[in-house]
């Protein structure tokens, strides 16, 4: 992860990608609550919900999304300096690949996001385009990439702009170490699967109280 | 290859082709006042020109659209566009906030190089954003007026008109002519 900044703060930051219709926010749903569960402080970091103002260019929109996610990473700085789990539903590479996708560079692209801070893990859920569809009809505009003028038809542009999306995402799977899941898995599966992988980066109670006991040793 | 009139600081806005723009982009930083655009406005009307005023945007999004759904369209129509603040006044305020110079201007990259930048300095202005100016100025090269004299109008009428009278892009006279007519764009 070339250009994000590293994370020095002793929180942690976990990412979720995927394409719209891949399960996200309800994997994210489900982590935040078990993370609490365990008595971790969890911070959300939301920034992608927001109406867009219209009518809007290319540029208009990265900006704003931009603008969007700097904001909220002043928000979760905080949460990250005291060492809470913030979790990102979508991170910046789901800004930078839907800019890209509109047509923006990838040097500029890359550099608008390069304030955000590493992850320290991209759970990535993979799921064909044909099933998001189904799962998220009726579809809107923004998803399908309507303003791409791909297709007049909201199914296809869908299919052509999320196939797009999907492709930025594997391309970059190595470079950012995505951890990978089958989305078109169970919900519980997926989630069993997601809590795993996030095990490895979170210092557990016990693991804390096993610390905790060496120094006082020490 | 005949020389653009205009072209993007460092990055291309998707789409948008600037080959055929015959207008002027003239974009003045830092203490502007309405009434000084205003005047420039009916000056450069009773010229013969036809002017849009480009208004200051604090947010880069809104100039981002602006400058391509109104501003480019209007350079290309034969325009002259005063901006009342531009692109480095976005970035001066961003920086003046906390923000990274660098980075700014790389995101304003796809901003068009105007054809004129004035900045008009004053002790009015906020330090930490006239420092910041400042800075851009000398990178950029941007014409520097005092603000505080009480000739600042005719001081930017003159740096108009010789910019202004530099050849209309035709692209066989452009090819020609205007070796250096344009202003450095990057330190």
């Amino acid at each position: 992860m070339s250009f994000f900044r590293p994370n020095r703060y002793p929180g942690k930051l976990i990412a979720i990608e995927g394409i719209d219709g891949a399960g996200k926010s309800t994997q994210l749903r489900l982590l935040a609550h078990w993370l609490r569960s365990l008595d971790a402080s969890v911070v959300e970091f939301e920034w992608r919900g927001f109406p867009v103002d219209e009518p809007f260019t290319p540029t208009s929109l990265a900006l704003q999304h931009c603008d969007s996610f700097m904001r909220c990473l002043d928000r979760v700085k905080p949460a990250l300096k005291n060492g809470s789990i913030v979790c990102a539903d979508e991170y910046a590479l789901a800004g930078m690949t839907r800019d890209l996708v509109r047509g923006m560079s990838r040097r500029w692209a890359q550099n608008l996001y390069a304030q955000a801070f590493k992850p320290a893990v991209t759970i990535y859920l993979r799921l064909p385009v044909e099933i998001a569809m189904r799962r998220l009809k009726p579809i809107s505009p923004l998803m399908a990439g309507m303003d791409l003028g791909l297709s007049l038809i909201p199914e296809e542009s869908f299919r052509l702009f999320q196939g797009r999306l999907a492709s930025e995402y594997e391309a970059m799977a190595r470079e950012h170490n995505f951890q990978i899941i089958d989305a078109t898995a169970a919900i519980r599966d997926q989630q069993l699967q997601i809590r795993e992988i996030v095990k490895r980066i979170i210092p557990t109670q016990r693991k804390q109280a096993r610390a905790a006991a060496a120094a006082s040793i020490h | 290859m005949p020389r653009q009139p205009l072209a993007f600081i460092s990055e291309s806005l998707p789409g948008v082709d600037l080959s055929a723009i015959t207008g002027k982009l003239i974009a003045l930083e830092g203490a502007v006042s309405s009434e000084v655009i205003q005047q420039l406005r009916n000056w450069l009307m009773l010229e013969g020109f036809a002017v849009c005023i480009a208004e200051h945007h604090s947010n880069a999004s809104q100039f981002a659209r602006d400058l391509e759904r109104e501003w480019i369209p209007a350079l290309r129509a034969g325009f002259i566009v005063l901006a009342n603040g531009y692109a480095y006044s976005l970035i001066a305020e961003g920086v003046a906030n906390g923000l990274d110079r660098k980075w700014l201007e790389k995101v304003m990259g796809f901003a068009l190089a105007p054809n004129l930048v004035c900045y008009l300095r004053s002790t009015a202005t906020p330090k930490r954003r006239a420092d910041a100016l400042q800075e851009l100025a000398e990178k950029n090269g941007f014409l520097v007026i005092d603000a505080d004299r009480p000739d600042v109008l005719a001081q930017i009428k003159q740096a108009i008109s010789g910019a202004i009278e530099e050849p209309q892009a035709s692209e066989t006279r452009d090819a020609q002519r205007r070796p250096s007519a344009r202003r450095t764009r990057k330190g």
